[in-house]
């Protein structure tokens, strides 16, 4: 707990810490103050409340997203190594690892380099069509856009509060 | 009848859009410039045709001479001829086969390139050839130049589909670290029914191609890939935030029953379980990259709908403080 709670940032999250101690102070004294209230109505209010924001910032609350986040990469390495069966695990492990790195570098830089052929193919289809037809699938589009974007507004200024 | 207007709403606005873009995509044979009328734009061999050939919502099939560059937008080029500037295809394959050359670059965007019979691309193209597409097929690609080129393929693939699925939840993850707040609140506004969201999502994303196109065809290219490129990554950050946001509001309705003290309790833990209960299916073949696609459209949509709602929370925050 004393770990847990080194892990707690300042500012918004410990404001709202404190709010909490006030708050378990102000169960604890309705408990004294009420001999109908059980003596553990302070611990059972404090479980029951739900999960808070400023508590994402607990390591405790992580636990299963890196277990899943490990079990993911193990997996997946683990599905790469098993068809491999003429390399050795670490060699297949260092394959993949290439493999996914350049497959996500090269998508990106490949997406760079790709820019000076479209807008030369941006060129040619400008020349192409009319300015017209141009303007009219722009202003389709913005209008469209528009368009759904103001139907929900309008649904949120129906919908009963 | 508030849900019967509901439906209405969602259900015209996409298929608005889908007329709209077939309206355009129809329009094709009229505005593009390949040698005859039809589904595929033929040059036919022996014939040579002055300048640049473009289609628009269908496919080129060039066996002559096109002394210009050819572009393909919503369709594939197919090239046994001869081009003297470049090939580009946008949402469509590029395919040089036999004696085919061509002088310029070649480039497919949305697709693949592919040489057949005799065709190389040392030998059947004087630039560079490059594809981009999803990043499966640059997955694919490395893959065919790796030492494993011969092993299963769709183990492999799938190897590298979980391994999206880890940053699709690293993704969702580090916007609830950084924003607890902000997804946590729209998780408790966004919920809706599936197919209104997912109308939403299409209609972003319908009107997202149309600006797209639109800008693309107004505006001086190089300025006008710069605006396509922010209305792309407007709709990709809108994915991004939008399945965040839905997957917690999955993760919490799926274990809603854990209590304090459990490790499945709290936020984190359920973002996990709904992005876990969202992707795992994606993984499957065939059905997988249709559910995919649906869950991305409804992400879209969720994304939209929260921000046509931002006002909602803080009116609710200041009625609380009011209180």
């Amino acid at each position: 707990m004393e770990s847990e709670e080194h892990m707690i940032e300042t500012g918004a999250a410990a404001a709202e810490i404190e709010l909490e101690r006030k708050l378990e102070l102000l169960l604890d004294e309705m408990v004294a103050s009420s001999p109908a209230a059980p003596p553990d109505f302070a611990a059972r209010a404090a479980t029951r409340r739900p999960f808070a924001a400023w508590e994402v910032r607990l390591a405790s609350a992580w636990k299963v997203p890196a277990l899943a986040g490990a079990g993911l990469l193990s997996a997946s390495a683990a599905v790469f190594v098993a068809p491999l069966g003429q390399l050795a695990p670490q060699a297949a492990l260092t394959v993949w690892g290439n493999l996914v790195t350049a497959a996500l570098s090269s998508s990106a830089s490949a997406a760079f380099s790709a820019a000076p052929a479209l807008a030369a193919a941006g060129e040619v289809l400008r020349g192409s069509v009319t300015p017209a037809l141009g303007l009219l699938v722009l202003g389709s589009g913005a209008i469209f856009g528009a368009a759904t974007f103001a139907s929900l507004r309008r649904r949120t200024a129906r919908a009963p509060h | 009848m508030p849900s019967r207007r509901r439906w209405g709403n969602s259900t015209i606005l996409p298929a608005l859009g889908l007329f709209l873009t077939s309206l355009f995509l129809g329009a094709a044979p009229a505005i593009s410039t390949p040698a005859s009328a039809g589904p595929t734009g033929v040059v036919p061999p022996g014939s040579r045709v002055e300048g640049d050939v473009t289609s628009l919502g269908r496919d080129l099939d060039v066996s002559g001479t096109v002394a210009g560059t050819v572009v393909a937008t919503w369709g594939s080029v197919r090239v046994g001829g001869h081009v003297t500037g470049s090939v580009v295809a946008v949402g469509g394959d590029v395919t040089i086969f036999g004696e085919g050359r061509v002088d310029g670059d070649v480039l497919a965007l949305g697709g693949e390139v592919r040489f057949v019979g005799a065709a190389s691309a040392s030998r059947s193209v004087g630039g560079t050839v490059r594809s981009l597409g999803a990043l499966e097929s640059a997955f694919l690609a490395e893959l065919r130049t790796s030492p494993v080129a011969g092993a299963a393929v769709s183990l492999l693939l799938l190897s590298f589909r979980i391994f999206l699925l880890l940053l699709w939840l690293a993704a969702a993850l580090l916007l609830l670290r950084l924003q607890p707040r902000t997804v946590a609140g729209a998780a408790d506004t966004a919920p809706g029914r599936v197919v209104t969201l997912g109308a939403i999502g299409t209609s972003t994303v319908l009107s997202g191609l149309l600006l797209s196109a639109g800008l693309l065809l107004v505006i001086p290219a190089r300025i006008g890939l710069v605006l396509a490129s922010v209305v792309a990554a407007a709709l990709y950050g809108a994915k991004i935030w939008g399945l965040s946001v839905l997957s917690l509001a999955t993760g919490r309705r799926l274990l809603r029953s854990a209590r304090r003290g459990s490790p499945l309790f709290g936020d984190p833990a359920a973002m996990t379980a709904g992005l876990l209960a969202l992707g795992l299916p994606s993984l499957f073949p065939v059905f997988g990259p249709l559910f995919w696609a649906l869950v991305s459209l409804v992400a879209i949509g969720v994304a939209v709908r929260v921000l046509a709602l931002r006002e909602e929370p803080q009116t609710a925050a200041s009625a609380r403080a009011a209180a």
